[in-house]
C-alpha cells in the first residue's frame, strides 16, 4: 500500500459518500444547472481517484492498449448521456434511483481516469480533464435555456394597419398571404419551393384549408398560433380559396 | 463605393502582391544556387523587420475597427426608437417604414430556428446584418442615409425554403 | 512499412472522398447557375454531405501524413490507427445514409434547426448526429494516441520545447535537440483537436438527447458556441496537419534542412493558443455575445496569421529561394500550397475584421476564403507530400508537360472558381442558398467552369500519381 493508492482510496471513498447523499438527504429540488454542477463534482472526484489508482511504474500491458484508450474516450460520452437533463425531476423525487444514477457517474468517472492512465502515463489526466470540461459545459445549456419572457410579447403577422383601405376579408387575407406564404407559394399562388395553390378550392374547401394551415406537415412551417391568430387563419384561407 | 467592393479591391491587391512576391522569390536567381547558410542569414536579417511590419499592420487594423463596431452602446439603446423584427420559417415580421437619417434600433429575434436579418439597400448592397436567434433578442443599431425600398434577406440557413425567405421595408 | 501503409490508406481514402465531394460541389454550383435543376431539399442534402465529406476527406489525408511522421520518431500502435479509421468510415457512412434520408440541416446543424420545421424524417437526424459522434470519437482516438506518444518520447516540457526556449544554453550544451518541426504540428493538432472534440462531443450528445427526448431544451447560444468551436477548430487544424508535409517534403526537394528554431517553437505556441480563440469570429453577428469576446475573436484571428507569414511560410520560401530546386510535381504543389495558404488567409483576416464582417458574414465570401485555404492550401500540400513520396520512391519525375497542365488546371481553374466566390460574396450574394439573387447565377456559371477545370486537373494529377506508384522502386544503396 503506497501513498498514491492511499490518496486514491480516500478520494474514492469521499466521492462515494458524496454521491450517495440522496440516500440520507431524501427528496430534493434542484435547478438543472446546479444539479449538473453537483454531477461535475462527483465525476471529478471519481476520475481523480481513477487516475491515482494506477501506478504508472507497473508494467504496461500493451496488448490491450487500444481497448483502454477506447474505454477512456467512451466513458465520458456515456457519463454525458447519463446526465440526461429531463430525468432530473424524476431523480429528485426518488432518492434510491438518484443514488444509483450517482453510482453510475462514479463508475464512469473512475473508469475515465483509470483507463486513460492504463493506456499511457499522463493520459488519465487528459481524459479526466475532458470529462470535467464536458460536465462543466452542461450547466451552461444542456437542458438549460434562457427564459422565453422576451419572446412572449412579440408582435404577430397582423399587417392590418398597413392595409386600411381594404377592410374586406380577402384584402387582409391578401396582405397576410404576401407576408407569410408568398415566399414559397409565389406572389399569386403559382408555386415555387412549395406547391402551387392555383385552384386549391378544388382540392380543399375553406375548412380543410384552415385546418391544414393550423397543423401542416413538414416542410411547411407551423405559423399558428404564434404568428397567425385564429382570425388570420380564416382570412388567409378565404384568400387562398380565391386563387 | 460599397463596402463590399472596397474589401474585394483590398483582397485582390494583397493576394496579387503575395503571389507575385512568392513566385519571384522562388524563381529569382534559381540558376545560381547559394548555400543554405547564406540564404538563411539574409532571411533572418529581414525577418525581424517583416515581423515588426506585420505586427504594426495588425495592431493598426485592430485600432481602426474599434470606432466602426456595429454593436449597440447603452446610450443608443436608451435614446433611439426601437423597431421589432421577428423572423420565422420562412418570413419576417417587419415594420413597414423606418425613418431616414435617424439613429434607430432593431430588436431582432426568432420564433423558431436561427435566421439572419440581412439588410440590402435599394442598390442591392448589404448595409448591415444581425442574427435572429430564438430565446434571445439582438439589438441592431442602424442609421439609414438613403430613403427607398430596402430588401431583407435571411442570412442564416434556416431550412428548405431559406433561399426564398425575404421581406422589405421603406425608409422615409 | 506498416506505417507507410497506414499513411497511404488514409491519404487515398481522403483523395477518393475528395473527388466525389468535388463532383457534388460542381453540381451545386451548376444548379445555382441554372444549368441543372433539382429541388431545394436535394440541394441542401448535398450541401450537408459536401461539407462533412470534404472536411473528413482533407482531415483523413492530413492525419495519415502526421501519423506516419510521428511513427518515425516514436513507436505507435497501428491497431489504434485502424480503429480510428474504422470510426471515421462508419461516421461517413452514417452521414451518407442520413443524406439519402434527405437530411439537410447542413454540417452546422445549428440548434434548434435539425428538429424544428424539418423536411426530413427523424431517423435521418439521429443517424446524422450519431455519424458525427463517430467521426469525433475517431478523431479523439487519433489525438490522444499522438499526445501519449509525444509525452512518452519527449516529456511534457520537452514536447513543448520549454527548456529549449528558456534554458537554451544548458539544453544544447547537454547535446539535446528539440523535436523536429513536424512534431510541433502533431502536438498542436492533437492538443487543440482534443479540446475541439470535447466541445464537439458535448454538443452532439446534447443534440442526440434532444432528438430522443423532445422535452430537453438547449440554450441556442450555447449550442452555437460549441458547434463553431468544434467546426472552426477542426477545419482550421486540417491546415496544421497538412503543413507537416511541407516541413519534411520541401527539404527533400531542395536538399536543404528545416530545423526547429526558437521562432518556430514560439510561433507554434502562438498557434496553439490562437486556434482556440479564433472561432469567436463566427459569432460576430450574435450581438448578445459579450463584447469582450468579440474583441478576443478579432485579435486571435489576426494573431493567428503572424506565425504563418513570419515563420512557417517565410521559412518555406527561404528553403526554396536560390536552392536550385528542380520543379517536380511534389515541389510545385508544396510551394503553391503555401501561396494558397497566404491568399486564403488574407481573405480570412479581412472577414475576421468586424466592420467588414458586418457586410460579409454568411455571404459567399466565407466559402471563398475557406475554399482557397482548403483547395489551394491543404489539398495542394497533400498532393505535394504524396508526389514527393512517389518521386523519392521511384527516383522518377513527371514530364514537365503534365506538370504544366495540372498546375494550370488546378491553380488557373482554381483562381476562376475562387475569384467568383469572392466577387459574389463582396456583392452580397448569400451563402447556402439553392437559388441566388443576382448577380449570383451569372457568377456561378463562371465558377462552375473553373471548378470543372480544377477537377480535370486533379484527375490528370491522380492518374500521374498512379503511374509513378507503379514504377519499380529505386535501388537504394
Amino acid at each position: 500500500m503506497n501513498g498514491r493508492a492511499m490518496i486514491a482510496g480516500v478520494i474514492g471513498v469521499l466521492t462515494l459518500l458524496f454521491a450517495l447523499a440522496p440516500l440520507y438527504r431524501g427528496e430534493v429540488e434542484l435547478p438543472t444547472a446546479e444539479h449538473h454542477l453537483l454531477h461535475a463534482a462527483i465525476v471529478t472526484g471519481a476520475a481523480l481517484s481513477g487516475v491515482l489508482a494506477w501506478n504508472p511504474a507497473f508494467a504496461r500491458t500493451s496488448r490491450l492498449a487500444p481497448l483502454w484508450l477506447l474505454i477512456a474516450i467512451c466513458a465520458p460520452i456515456l457519463a454525458m448521456f447519463l446526465m440526461w437533463p429531463s430525468e432530473y425531476a424524476f431523480l429528485d423525487r426518488h432518492p434510491g434511483g438518484h443514488a444509483i444514477e450517482h453510482l453510475g457517474l462514479v463508475g464512469l468517472g473512475f473508469v475515465t481516469g483509470y483507463s486513460g492512465q492504463r493506456y499511457a502515463a499522463g493520459i488519465g489526466w487528459a481524459t479526466g480533464a475532458a470529462l470535467l470540461i464536458m460536465s462543466l459545459l452542461a450547466p451552461l445549456g444542456y437542458g438549460v435555456s434562457p427564459p422565453p419572457a422576451a419572446i412572449a410579447a412579440l408582435p404577430t403577422a397582423a399587417p392590418a394597419a398597413e392595409e386600411p383601405a381594404s377592410p374586406s376579408d380577402a384584402g387582409r387575407g391578401a396582405a397576410l398571404y404576401k407576408q407569410s406564404c408568398a415566399s414559397c407559394h409565389g406572389t399569386s399562388g403559382e408555386g415555387g419551393l412549395g406547391p402551387s395553390l392555383k385552384n386549391e378550392r378544388s382540392r380543399k374547401d375553406i375548412e380543410q384549408t384552415a385546418r391544414w394551415i393550423r397543423n401542416p406537415a413538414p416542410p411547411m412551417p407551423k405559423l399558428f398560433p404564434a404568428t397567425l391568430t385564429e382570425k388570420d387563419v380564416r382570412e388567409v384561407s378565404a384568400f387562398v380559396q380565391k386563387l | 463605393m460599397a463596402e463590399g467592393a472596397i474589401v474585394f479591391v483590398i483582397f485582390v491587391s494583397v493576394a496579387a502582391a503575395a503571389v507575385t512576391l512568392m513566385l519571384l522569390l522562388a524563381n529569382a536567381g534559381a540558376r545560381k544556387p547559394l548555400p543554405q547558410s547564406i540564404v538563411t542569414a539574409r532571411g533572418y536579417a529581414v525577418r525581424r523587420w517583416w515581423f515588426a511590419t506585420v505586427l504594426v499592420v495588425a495592431v493598426a487594423a485592430f485600432a481602426a475597427t474599434i470606432p466602426r463596431l456595429p454593436y449597440p452602446r447603452a446610450d443608443e439603446l436608451r435614446s433611439s426608437p426601437h423597431f421589432t423584427v421577428v423572423a420565422q420559417q420562412y418570413s419576417f415580421v417587419l415594420p413597414a417604414t423606418v425613418p431616414v437619417n435617424t439613429a434607430i434600433v432593431f430588436d431582432v429575434t426568432s420564433r423558431d430556428v436561427n435566421h439572419g436579418f440581412g439588410i440590402y439597400d435599394p442598390a442591392g448592397h448589404v448595409v448591415g446584418q444581425v442574427q435572429a436567434m430564438p430565446d434571445y433578442v439582438n439589438h441592431l443599431p442602424m442609421r439609414f442615409e438613403r430613403p427607398g425600398h430596402y430588401t431583407v434577406r435571411c442570412l442564416e440557413f434556416c431550412g428548405v425554403a431559406h433561399a426564398a425567405m425575404q421581406g422589405a421595408f421603406e425608409v422615409r | 512499412m506498416s506505417a507507410q501503409r497506414i499513411m497511404w490508406l488514409y491519404i487515398l481514402t481522403g483523395l477518393a472522398i475528395l473527388v466525389l465531394m468535388m463532383l457534388l460541389g460542381i453540381t451545386m454550383r451548376m444548379e445555382q447557375a441554372g444549368w441543372l435543376s433539382y429541388d431545394a431539399t436535394a440541394f441542401y442534402s448535398l450541401l450537408t454531405l459536401h461539407g462533412v465529406g470534404m472536411l473528413t476527406a482533407v482531415a483523413l489525408a492530413g492525419l495519415g501524413t502526421l501519423w506516419y511522421l510521428v511513427s518515425r520518431e516514436t513507436a505507435l500502435d497501428a491497431r489504434i490507427a485502424y480503429l480510428a479509421y474504422a470510426f471515421f468510415i462508419a461516421g461517413v457512412l452514417c452521414v451518407i445514409a442520413s443524406v439519402l434520408g434527405h437530411f439537410g440541416a447542413l454540417w452546422t446543424m445549428l440548434y434548434p434547426l435539425p428538429f424544428v420545421g424539418a423536411s426530413w424524417p427523424g431517423w435521418a437526424t439521429g443517424t446524422y448526429l450519431i455519424g458525427n459522434l463517430l467521426v469525433m470519437i475517431g478523431f479523439t482516438l487519433w489525438c490522444v494516441q499522438i499526445l501519449a506518444a509525444l509525452l512518452q518520447r519527449y516529456g511534457i516540457r520537452g514536447m513543448l520545447g520549454v527548456e529549449y526556449i528558456f534554458r537554451g544554453r544548458t539544453f544544447e550544451a547537454a547535446g539535446r535537440r528539440p523535436p523536429p518541426p513536424q512534431m510541433f504540428a502533431a502536438l498542436i493538432v492533437s492538443i487543440d483537436g482534443f479540446l475541439a472534440s470535447i466541445a464537439g462531443m458535448a454538443i452532439v450528445i446534447a443534440l442526440i438527447v434532444r432528438w430522443a427526448d423532445a422535452s430537453v431544451e438547449l440554450d441556442p447560444l450555447w449550442a452555437k458556441n460549441l458547434t463553431y468551436f468544434f467546426g472552426h477548430s477542426f477545419a482550421n487544424l486540417t491546415m496544421y496537419m497538412a503543413v507537416a508535409g511541407v516541413y519534411v517534403g520541401l527539404p527533400l526537394c531542395t536538399k536543404r534542412e528545416y530545423h526547429t528554431s526558437r521562432p518556430l517553437v514560439i510561433a507554434w505556441w502562438g498557434t496553439l493558443t490562437f486556434v482556440i480563440f479564433a472561432y469567436f469570429h463566427h459569432l460576430y453577428m450574435d450581438f448578445v455575445q459579450p463584447q469582450g469576446v468579440q474583441f478576443v475573436g478579432e485579435i486571435a484571428s489576426y494573431l493567428a496569421a503572424i506565425p504563418v507569414v513570419v515563420v512557417t511560410v517565410y521559412g518555406g520560401v527561404l528553403l526554396v529561394h536560390r536552392s536550385g530546386m528542380r520543379w517536380s510535381m511534389g515541389a510545385m504543389f508544396l510551394y503553391a500550397g503555401m501561396i494558397g495558404w497566404v491568399v486564403g488567409g488574407t481573405g480570412a483576416v479581412l472577414d475576421a475584421t468586424i466592420p467588414f464582417n458586418f457586410d460579409l458574414h454568411n455571404t459567399l465570401w466565407v466559402p471563398a476564403h475557406f475554399h482557397t485555404y482548403l483547395l489551394e492550401g491543404v489539398v495542394a500540400f497533400t498532393l505535394g507530400w504524396a508526389f514527393v513520396n512517389l518521386e523519392q520512391r521511384s527516383g522518377a519525375v513527371s514530364p514537365s508537360l503534365i506538370r504544366w497542365v495540372t498546375g494550370t488546371c488546378i491553380f488557373g481553374g482554381g483562381a476562376l472558381f475562387l475569384l467568383s466566390f469572392y466577387l459574389a460574396g463582396s456583392s452580397g450574394v448569400p451563402r447556402r442558398v439553392a437559388i441566388e439573387p443576382p448577380p449570383g447565377p451569372a457568377i456561378a456559371a463562371v465558377a462552375s467552369i473553373g471548378a470543372i477545370v480544377v477537377l480535370i486537373g486533379l484527375l490528370i494529377c491522380l492518374a500521374e500519381g498512379v503511374r509513378l506508384a507503379r514504377l519499380p522502386r529505386k535501388e537504394t544503396a
